[in-house]
């Protein structure tokens, strides 16, 4: 079950992608992002299709992981392109299927929208494939911390994504230890009306719930004892540096942004 | 040192006191085994040790700082605590990670938090898994990693709060035997709260609570004498202790009561050549 869809996850190698600065990362997104929503010719989503491409086999991640990975996302890319296909009313009539009329502009801005969702999605899914989830919440902090100046408290949410994310694995044990004592008690989730299902889970989300509020007392005095004083005044262990690589595809990415924003422009 | 003068705690919403007029004093270097049975109130007395929880009445003194809610953060740099469950104390993404914290916590320069993390990861015999996470650890090795994110903050005593309890044989004998050995390397004073007598065995003095006073304090020999009257205390006497009571009440002598399976095995091979 958790194979079956790969966006949020993350596969370690040591790819000239893995390597590259978590904010590096996030800065090309956006910038790929908003390359997506001003160009308006042809040519230059093939430019943007191999861009994305390059992308994947530098990443060293095989194309058939993704492929398989994303597989809901395909149907939302092919329902978005027949919708367009079939209600779109602009251009020259070419066929007649069932009443419906389709039109030129029909398959032109259908292509358009299904690539925009396609590319912007498996940029951003080979983002977090690359990226420790951790190194992100780094990047983050750092895009954030100019904030902390307006008293918002980013440290401590980089520590709460940080716990979060340490205590997903520990949770879905749990949480499958839980549905194991009652599935023994006899209780049964994955059949009935789906009013019946949602009733039962609720033997399961309770104890679940139980658990957690005690786990956070336990790991609230853990952190006390080990000296915890609020996020403030801490030194980091974890370090994210910009290299040189880094400097050279920043530099590249928002060139090529503006350079394509001009040109349609 | 560790000094304990008339103190009393009570749970808020509680009518009962936990402790009442308790004195204790711990030298610097000492190992100490605290037992009692459920409720006898020693995971508390753990707690008042590093200010988790803060006495009532009298004085706690860590080194002569009495533990106040203003000076309970400085007296946690000089007590590290490792907890009952694995689970529940981990809090970093990697062993690493986990260490790091309460170096950061500190304010710690990083690149003395590195030399630390390799230090007291090499410690507890984890360094081959640095980089690995929690979820991927036996509880064994998570408590070792307790026990490294403690020591890389040096502190003069370890507090370790039934740190044993929820492990394996292999996982147990692992941890006491790295206990063992920094309490032997590094002159630090140990106070284990457990309620494995073979472990308070180990300690160089058992302190017994029951209902909330100081049943026992002295050598883990003298206090394993006392045989049955363990049970009086909900303690039950370790088998070592039941064989050579057995023996006693045979009339059968040995040359002192054993304290561990060796000892006993020693003795035993001694009566059996004897005779």
């Amino acid at each position: 079950m958790k194979q079956s869809f790969i966006l949020g996850q993350y596969i370690p190698r040591d790819s000239f992608i893995h390597r590259l600065d978590p904010r590096t990362k996030i800065i090309s997104l956006i910038l790929f992002v908003i390359t997506m929503f001003v160009i308006d010719r042809l040519f230059i989503y093939s430019l943007l299709y191999g861009f994305v491409l390059g992308c994947v086999l530098l990443s060293t991640i095989p194309i058939t992981y993704l492929i398989k990975g994303l597989k809901p996302v395909w149907w939302l890319v092919v329902i978005t392109f027949i919708f367009h296909v079939l209600f779109q009313r602009d251009g020259e009539a070419l066929f007649d299927v069932f009443g419906f009329i389709i039109y030129d502009q029909g398959f032109i801005q259908g292509g358009e929208i299904a690539s925009r969702l396609l590319l912007m999605i498996v940029m951003a899914t080979l983002l977090t494939l690359t990226t420790p989830p951790l190194a992100i919440t780094d990047a983050m902090r750092w895009f954030l911390a100019p904030l902390t100046r307006l008293g918002l408290p980013i440290n401590e949410l980089a520590i709460m994504m940080a716990i979060s994310l340490r205590l997903i694995p520990t949770m879905t044990e749990e949480m499958d230890k839980i549905s194991k004592a009652q599935a023994a008690r006899g209780l049964d989730y994955t059949r009935g009306r789906l009013r019946d299902r949602l009733k039962a889970l609720l033997p399961l989300l309770i104890p679940l719930f139980i658990s957690a509020f005690k786990r956070a007392e336990a790991l609230a005095m853990a952190m006390e004892a080990r000296g915890y004083q609020g996020a403030d005044h801490r030194t980091s262990y974890r370090q994210i540096a910009f290299r040189t690589m880094d400097y050279i595809i920043v530099c590249l990415m928002t060139t090529a942004t503006v350079s394509i924003y001009l040109m349609t422009g | 040192m560790i000094e304990l003068e008339q103190v009393s705690f009570r749970y808020q919403n509680e009518a009962s006191h936990v402790f009442e007029n308790l004195n204790l004093t711990i030298e610097q270097g000492e190992w100490v085994a605290i037992v009692g049975r459920n409720g006898s109130g020693k995971s508390t007395l753990a707690k008042l040790l590093n200010g988790l929880c803060l006495a009532t009445s009298g004085v706690v003194r860590v080194n002569h700082t009495v533990i106040t809610s203003e000076s309970k953060h400085q007296v946690r740099t000089q007590i590290g605590m490792v907890f009952q469950n694995p689970e529940n104390q981990f809090v970093g993404t990697t062993v690493a990670d986990d260490v790091a914290f309460g170096l950061e916590n500190l304010a710690v320069p990083r690149d003395t938090m590195i030399k630390r993390i390799d230090q007291s990861l090499e410690q507890v015999d984890m360094t081959a898994y640095k980089n690995h996470e929690p979820s991927r650890l036996s509880g064994g090795q998570k408590q070792r990693v307790a026990l490294a994110s403690v020591l890389a903050m040096q502190p003069e005593v370890i507090v370790l709060d039934e740190a044993t309890s929820m492990l394996d044989p292999i996982g147990k004998e692992q941890v006491l035997s790295i206990i063992q050995e920094l309490h032997e390397q590094l002159d630090v004073t140990v106070i284990m709260v457990t309620h494995d007598l073979n472990e308070a065995a180990l300690a160089d003095r058992v302190i017994t609570l029951n209902e909330g006073t100081v049943w026992f304090d002295g050598k883990p020999r003298e206090f394993l004498e006392k045989g049955d009257q363990l049970h009086e205390v909900g303690l039950e006497p370790p088998f070592v202790t039941k064989v050579y009571q057995q023996l006693s009440r045979q009339s059968i002598t040995v040359t002192q009561e054993p304290l561990h399976y060796e000892e006993l095995v020693d003795e035993l091979w001694r009566l059996y050549l004897k005779t």
